[in-house]
């Protein structure tokens, strides 16, 4: 059913963000075609498929873009190289982008990927069993991008937890150093089942069930980049997504595009993970309701973010959202 | 089903079955007895191999994790600078081993001097050199790693899961991480972790050449399932035994994993996705981080012998069963072979064939005993049949003459009805219905002159031919002595002399004789010795003459016998009888009884002589109601009717 539901809003979206037209292609087959770095905010997974597909299948060639795929780690972050003009192109939380355009540089949003939270806070039912037994306990949250929307939630929901900074990982959990631990849906949660631990065994708060479901993966540039560039930056959007549209519907592909990847890049590589990540990613991408435009940055959900990080005081202005969000309506 | 089978095949059949089932039996009992044994042989091999090579992991990390404790301490209780801090690091991994790949000491956040946020100095292993770096910056912020903040949050050493390390190599490490603390102010303060970073390259050699037969391995997983050590070098790292589970859909390893990582040991069987193949797996942990070593053992191997001698058991037995089966067949057949000899003979026997030759008896077995009772029969059917031939052709000649004498006897008793067709004062019938071929029954009736009748009837004693003799000299002598003038006791008394006379046999006759003036009706009568005649008179009453005037005759030759009179009306009759009438029996032994012929002749009263005489026959047949006759049956019947006559015939 599912399966089914991700297909019919496919199909949805293929008739909705028309792919680069054939006049625009058709004369840039011939020229040179123009070098653009896209540098993902983490080590190669199913996470950023789409992104591979395109540059595999062609996608971004045919927009005249010969586009190098490059990817953030523990020592260099994606903002870093945005910063450093080492990319034109990063994908981005959505609350991390809006502090990186408020507190350093002008940024906008030309695609959303992830259109919901895919945040949750995991603790063992045998210790936290409701939202109040996190009062008195370490919940090991990752800084950097992954911690507003969680500390929000203890902000709302608890009043004395022991907020823990972690690097990344499941580790601490596991090991016992701490009582709950903020995951993603798509990635952590799975590897915590690969760990070992049932889904049965754990209670779960989702950060889209709480009033918190801001949006999170999009594709960003620089502000002036895009103003300079702003069919290219469009058309780099829509042969992406287009990658994505194509990870949808063969998966398989897609995985095996990973694995690559995976092992170019000394990763473990376990299918049966990269494959839930797949699957919940493109869930997020292409969710199940028909509100939500894949592609488009929600208008509600951006909002949301800001007034978040505007009240717990971590951005200094505020941008509007025709001026954030540049992509296709 | 082997109702029609040849003996031959029934003995193997049964003898076959008997055999393998008991063979088979020995066979399974003794194939799981072994394996049983062998198993628990096998779990102590594992077990011992396990926990050697255990031991030697183990070895390693209570070494290192030694090591770095040692340096906690030192850390605890002094306080050098960081030139000594350097020189102290360098010598230190120097004289470690070389699978210690390095070490550092990481302080909390201006712990070892106030201006220095990071201080995490770190020396490490490149190629044969070794080198010093200072760890941590803004973008590496160690503090927040988990091989620092997990050991600081639980207070504890430990050994981090195995990760690849930061050269991008295929060296796989761990990490000791052990925190340590100074006392400030009277407290225990938190101060930061020294490491122990331990390359698993010579750990997975180790657990690579663990072998227990030819293809039996080893691996080793983390506290958490990650394949640290195993034979497919792609689970190695980026699978954990549960994600093994998942992608390849065995939940069983889920189950196994969860033993394992918890520390538990045993000894299980397990199907080798490697070896393709079923095996036997023992695990247990180490004990100085909670990782879980397994031993995998191929199940074909591991019973090769058993399988090998159950291979041998099996040819073995079969070659026994086929010489079992030949031995029985050869056997049986030797046994049946005279049997069906034998058969065939007896079958040619049965046709009447009694010359044809038996085998002759072989030994002294059954089948030989067999043949010679065969044989001795043969002679005796032989014997007998010819016995029979003769006695057959005697007894047919016995019989045809028994037929002439009983035609002869016949004739010697009146028998065309009626007698005296021209008399009507009286009608007479009479009849004799014999047992045997001949009997002993007798009667008569004739005129002595013009108006007496004589009539007598008699009972031989015994029956048959000798019977039949006596009664035909009764019959003579009654025809020689009788008399016009002599009295009915004369001509008996006269009889009775005769017959006496050399009567060797000592037979006797019974005998009634009566003498009636059909004019007038007067009658003289004697009886010797024979039932009671009935009279049946006008008034409807039946009248039994019970005088007896002695004995049978034939015992006392010397015997005189009187004569008694008396009167018939006309209309009025006499019926004599022997006792084969009120002796006769029926299936339920009851006679026939006087006091049913008197009933049957009271309510007779009217009838003539024959009427009565085959009303009573059939009376007393319907009463024998099929059962054999026994003794001869006569009846006489005279009715007199006087000189008016009757106006019927005179029967």
């Amino acid at each position: 059913m599912k399966t089914f539901k991700i297909t019919v809003l496919i199909a949805a979206a293929i008739v909705l963000v028309p792919f680069c037209p054939a006049e625009i292609t058709s004369p840039l087959a011939n020229k040179e075609l123009k070098a653009v770095t896209l540098a993902c905010q983490w080590q190669p997974q199913a996470q950023f498929a789409g992104f591979y597909l395109a540059q595999e299948k062609g996608f971004y060639r045919r927009c005249g873009l010969e586009v190098n795929i490059i990817h953030a780690d523990t020592t260099c972050s994606n903002t870093a190289m945005l910063r450093d003009n080492k990319a034109q192109f990063v994908t981005m939380f959505l609350a991390s982008a809006i502090k990186f355009n408020s507190n350093e540089i002008p940024i906008v949003n030309i695609a959303q990927l992830f259109q919901h939270s895919s945040l949750l806070i995991v603790g063992r039912k045998t210790e936290i069993k409701n939202v109040r037994d996190l009062n008195n306990r370490r919940v090991g949250i990752w800084y950097s991008d992954f911690e507003d929307i969680p500390l929000q939630f203890l902000a709302d929901n608890t009043y004395n937890s022991k907020v823990l900074m972690i690097n990344s990982g499941i580790n601490m959990f596991l090991f016992g150093g701490v009582d709950a631990l903020t995951v993603t849906i798509y990635n952590e949660f799975h590897s915590l089942i690969m760990a070992g631990i049932n889904p049965d065994e754990l209670t779960v708060f989702r950060m889209s069930e709480n009033d918190l479901d801001v949006p999170e993966d999009g594709i960003y540039c620089r502000r002036d980049y895009f103003e300079q560039n702003p069919q290219l930056c469009l058309d780099f959007a829509q042969a992406s997504l287009e990658g994505w549209k194509y990870a949808a519907q063969h998966p398989d592909e897609a995985l095996d595009l990973v694995e690559k990847m995976c092992k170019e890049y000394h990763l473990p590589w376990a299918k049966t993970h990269q494959k839930w990540m797949l699957n919940e990613v493109l869930k997020l991408i292409f969710p199940p309701d028909s509100e939500l435009i894949s592609g488009v940055l929600n208008r509600g959900g951006y909002y949301r973010a800001l007034e978040l990080l505007r009240s717990s005081g971590k951005i200094r202005n505020e941008t509007r959202y025709v001026d954030f969000y540049r992509g296709n309506h | 089903m082997l109702k029609n089978r040849s003996l031959a095949f029934k003995y193997s059949f049964y003898i076959l079955l008997c055999v393998v089932i008991v063979t088979t039996a020995i066979f399974v009992r003794n194939h799981f007895a072994t394996r049983q044994m062998m198993l628990a042989n096998i779990e102590e091999n594992a077990r011992n191999l396990c926990e050697a090579t255990a031991f030697k992991i183990d070895q390693t990390f209570v070494i290192a994790a030694a090591q770095a404790n040692e340096m906690g301490t030192f850390m605890e209780n002094v306080s050098p600078s960081d030139e000594e801090i350097r020189k102290l690091m360098i010598n230190y991994l120097a004289q470690s081993n070389e699978h210690i790949f390095g070490a550092a000491i990481a302080f909390e956040p201006f712990r070892f001097s106030p201006d220095r946020k990071y201080y995490s100095p770190y020396v490490y292993r490149d190629g044969r050199e070794i080198k010093f770096m200072y760890l941590g910056n803004d973008n590496y912020v160690y503090h927040l790693m988990d091989w620092y903040q997990i050991p600081k949050e639980l207070q504890l050493p430990v050994w981090s899961e195995p990760y690849f390390d930061q050269g991008g190599g295929n060296v796989i490490m761990t990490t000791y991480s052990s925190p340590f603390y100074r006392i400030r102010d009277g407290k225990k303060i938190f101060e930061g972790v020294v490491t122990n970073d331990i390359s698993l390259s010579r750990l997975q050699r180790l657990v690579a050449s663990v072998k227990l037969y030819n293809s039996g391995y080893g691996y080793l997983i983390s506290r958490h399932g990650r394949i640290i050590s195993h034979p497919n070098v792609s689970l190695i790292m980026n699978h954990t035994i549960f994600s093994v589970a998942e992608e390849f859909h065995r939940p069983e390893l889920k189950s196994l994993g969860k033993r394992m990582v918890n520390g538990e040991y045993g000894f299980i069987p397990y199907h080798s996705e490697t070896l393709g193949r079923n095996c036997w797996l023992y695990f247990m942990p180490l004990k100085s981080n909670g990782w879980s070593l397994a031993i995998v053992i191929p199940e074909d191997e591991l019973f090769s012998g058993l399988y090998k001698l159950n291979r041998i058991t099996i040819l073995i037995s079969s070659i026994g069963l086929l010489i079992l089966l030949i031995v029985i067949i050869l056997v049986t057949y030797k046994v049946t072979r005279p049997l069906k000899a034998l058969t065939s003979a007896t079958e040619e026997i049965g046709k009447g064939n009694f010359h044809q030759r038996l085998p002759a008896p072989k030994g002294k077995d059954e089948i030989g005993i067999l043949s010679s009772a065969f044989n001795s029969m043969q002679q005796a059917l032989k014997d007998h049949v010819e016995t029979l031939k003769r006695t057959t052709a005697e007894k047919e000649k016995i019989e045809s003459e028994l037929k002439i004498a009983r035609e002869i006897q016949m004739s010697i008793i009146p028998k065309f009805f009626p007698p005296f067709p021209d008399r009507s004062e009286f009608n007479v019938f009479a009849i004799l219905e014999s047992a045997k071929a001949v009997g002993g029954d007798l009667y008569d009736f004739f005129f002595l002159d013009d108006d007496r009748l004589c009539f007598a009837i008699g009972d031989v004693s015994g029956k048959g031919v000798p019977a039949s003799l006596f009664m035909a000299v009764t019959q003579t002598l009654l025809k020689a002595t009788a008399e016009k003038t002599l009295s009915a006791g004369a001509i008996v008394t006269r009889i009775n002399r005769a017959l006496s006379k050399d009567n060797e046999m000592s037979m006797f006759v019974t005998y009634f004789l009566g003498i009636i003036n059909i004019r007038n009706g007067e009658m003289e009568f004697c009886n010797a010795g024979h039932n009671p005649p009935f009279v049946m008179r006008l008034n409807g009453s039946i009248e039994k003459i019970k005088k007896l005037h002695g004995p049978p005759m034939g015992i006392i030759e010397t015997g005189v016998y009187e004569s008694d009179h008396m009167l018939l009306q006309p209309g009025e009759g006499i019926i004599l009888y022997t006792d084969g009438v009120t002796e006769a029996m029926n299936n339920r032994n009851q006679l026939y009884g006087e006091e049913k012929l008197l009933e049957l002749l009271a309510s007779q009263h009217d009838e003539k002589a024959k009427a009565l005489v085959e009303t009573i026959l059939g009376s007393v047949r319907v009463h024998a109601g099929g059962v054999e006759q026994s003794d001869d049956i006569t009846i006489l019947a005279l009715r007199y009717y006087g000189l008016g006559g009757s106006d019927q015939n005179n029967i």
